[in-house]
């Protein structure tokens, strides 16, 4: 709340005087009527003096008045009067004016602290809507320096555990100043009222000794008033205003309104570092509901994938038995089958038996845990290099080109290179299928070191991949190609060989922009080495 | 060409026939059995040139049967049949001692060719 000192001291002053000089303009006016009544009696006695009959007066006092000595007394009395009277009423006039002037002041300080009292209103209105602390810094020192008359004006804050004040807002100051101030508590004007914790008015006519060395630019601030910011007992700043010589130096109502502004500062650093708290608490709340997120979708993706695992790997084996008979009886009947006709047919068997044996194996592929203790250190851009020898000549024979950044010397990474092989085979394969289809392209493949993981990028210029495709594209059984051209559990068996390296895998796509697949292989996986012991 | 005493061990007669009657046209003589410990009994009264053996088997594990085969007969060839081709377990019957798996499905070509790389045949 804001006080106003000067207020309080005497609040019925201008009351008392003007009730003082009512009474004696009332006195006034009252001697006066006497005077004229006596005048008047006297003119009276004067003019019976003259008249035989006037049986009142004594022959003595007729005789007494009637002289010129009494005549003359009588004029200079009444001339004294009239003197004494005007003196009089100039006096009243003068004072009169005086009260006047003095009401005049009084109501213009009132009024001053009256705009003083609803800017500060507006200033905490305009406060309680920010939320950034450098804007409400510069708020309150505008309002310093528009409502207290300030040249300059600025706003020095300490951080948390730190013994030095910095500028954190300033307002007429020159930027090397605002660069370059620092201030230990303790030292200086600022530092002294930042210690001891109480406001401070500075004129620097009146300073000599010690303090006049620590003033700064004494021979251009003429005044300058500094306060403590108070945030929970602890002194989290000061608020400084000076003003140039050529003005008037500050008053007590000056410190006292720049007190009320340095609580709002006060609790602006509060909200702020507040807002700052939560702000950094959402953030990890967010993430930690974005990993949270992450996670369950991985671990539905892997229950979906186990599950079907191992019904896959059931089914698979009981599918097995029947084929073998089958491809195996159908290869005796072929050898024996002296009719061309029959032989084609008996093919024909074994062709399609050999289909569903191949899906079998994807299955059981598929299907199998990552027990597989063949893991070791390797060279990711080996492995690349070797799965790109494999299935160059096929792509480029097919207008697709193979821009390779594969860079050297990237960290090894522990896992399996056949699986890791199948990995890449699946990924290029499916951008030859995807660009072939478009008459050639170009395909990307880079490696790259990250923080502890290993990046493998395979982008390619084929038609792109629809979102709501993008979404099931590691699901197994999915395929958007045509029926007999796939079974759909490649990409499902690349990731789930990704996810066992304890690494992951993610595909990025718009149709009409080709598609990028990134693989993401940890440097190191605790889990493998315990194995490989 | 000698005809030699083969034994086929498959829980599954589809198999254990199949494998029969592809060894059988070639001039062998094939006793079959549908589990590890009918196996042994048999191999321990009868001597073999050649088992083929399954891998899964109900009452009677074929690694089981392996090892006890390998402990008998140190120097029969043995054959192992299985439907995964998972890298442990097949790890595991080379360390045993298996010559050789086959991996379901697998060719007639191949039941005979084993014999021709034992160079029974």
């Amino acid at each position: 709340m804001v006080r106003f000192m000067s207020a309080e001291k005497d609040p019925t002053l201008g009351v008392k005087e003007h009730q003082a000089l009512e009474m004696r303009e009332s006195q006034l006016w009252w001697l006066a009527v006497l005077v004229i009544v006596l005048m008047a009696a006297a003119l009276c006695v004067v003019d019976a003096m003259n008249t035989s009959d006037t049986w009142w007066v004594s022959r003595q006092l007729k005789l007494a008045l009637n002289t010129k000595l009494v005549r003359v007394s009588l004029i200079l009395a009444a001339l004294l009067i009239c003197a004494y009277f005007r003196d009089s009423a100039r006096r009243l006039r003068r004072e009169n004016d005086k009260l006047i002037r003095n009401l005049a002041r009084y109501g213009a300080q009132l009024e001053k602290k009256n705009r003083e009292i609803s800017r500060l209103k507006e200033l905490s209105d305009q406060l309680i809507g920010l939320a950034d602390l450098q804007t409400a810094l510069d708020l309150i020192l505008g309002m310093a320096v528009e409502v207290i008359g300030a040249d300059t004006a600025s706003i020095m804050l300490r951080e948390k555990g730190s013994d030095r004040l910095r500028i954190a807002a300033s307002h007429g100051l020159p930027p090397g100043v605002v660069d370059s101030a620092e201030v230990q508590i303790g030292e200086a004007i600022a530092g002294l009222v930042a210690r001891e914790g109480k406001a401070l008015i500075l004129n620097s006519d009146e300073l000599s000794g010690e303090m006049a060395k620590r003033a700064f630019r004494g021979d251009v601030i003429l005044s300058s008033v500094i306060v403590p910011i108070q945030l929970d007992n602890e002194i989290r700043g000061v608020v400084s205003i000076a003003k140039r010589r050529g003005s008037a130096c500050f008053t007590q109502d000056d410190m006292d309104a720049l007190s009320a502004l340095a609580n709002q500062a006060s609790l602006a650093v509060q909200k702020m570092e507040l807002l700052d708290d939560l702000r950094s608490q959402v953030d990890v709340l967010g993430a930690t509901v974005q990993e949270l997120r992450q996670a369950r979708a991985e671990l539905l993706q892997s229950e979906k994938l186990a599950s079907i695992g191992q019904l896959a790997g059931g089914v698979a084996h009981e599918i097995n038995n029947p084929l073998q008979v089958v491809l195996g009886r159908a290869e005796i009947l072929l050898a024996d089958e002296a009719d061309e006709k029959n032989g084609e047919s008996l093919k024909c068997i074994i062709e399609h038996t050999s289909r569903i044996a191949d899906t079998v194996s994807n299955l059981l592929s598929f299907s199998r845990q990552s027990t597989d203790t063949d893991f070791q250190e390797l060279d990711v851009n080996g492995v690349l290099s070797r799965t790109l020898g494999l299935l160059e000549r096929q792509m480029t024979t097919n207008d697709i080109t193979i821009v390779k950044d594969l860079r050297d010397g990237i960290a090894q990474v522990f896992g399996n290179a056949g699986q890791l092989q199948q990995v890449f085979t699946n990924i290029i394969l499916n951008a030859y299928q995807a660009m072939k289809g478009l008459g050639g392209g170009t395909l990307s493949i880079s490696s790259r070191s990250a923080l502890n993981t290993v990046e493998i990028e395979f982008a390619d210029t084929g038609p792109g991949i629809p979102r709501d495709h993008l979404a099931r594209i590691f699901e197994p059984f999915f395929t958007t190609k045509a029926e007999g051209e796939g079974t759909g559990l490649g990409l499902s068996i690349a990731y789930g060989i990704v996810q066992s390296h304890g690494g992951s895998m993610q595909a990025h796509s718009s149709v009409g922009e080709g598609a990028c697949f990134t693989v993401v292989l940890p440097i190191r996986q605790a889990s493998c080495e315990d194995k490989a012991a | 060409m000698k005809a030699l005493n083969i034994m086929v061990v498959d829980d599954e007669p589809g198999i254990r026939e199949l494998i029969r009657d592809v060894l059988t046209r070639h001039g062998h003589k094939v006793v079959c059995a549908e589990n590890g410990v009918e196996a042994v009994g048999l191999m321990s009264s009868d001597p073999m040139d050649v088992v083929y053996l399954d891998i899964r088997m109900p009452n009677g594990d074929g690694l089981m049967a392996l090892r006890e085969m390998r402990r008998l007969r140190p120097s029969m060839p043995v054959i192992m049949i299985t439907g995964s081709a998972r890298r442990d377990v097949l790890d595991e019957t080379m360390e045993l001692g298996a010559f050789a798996c086959l991996v379901k499905p697998f060719g007639m070509n191949d039941v005979v060719g084993m014999l021709q790389v034992l160079g029974l045949e």
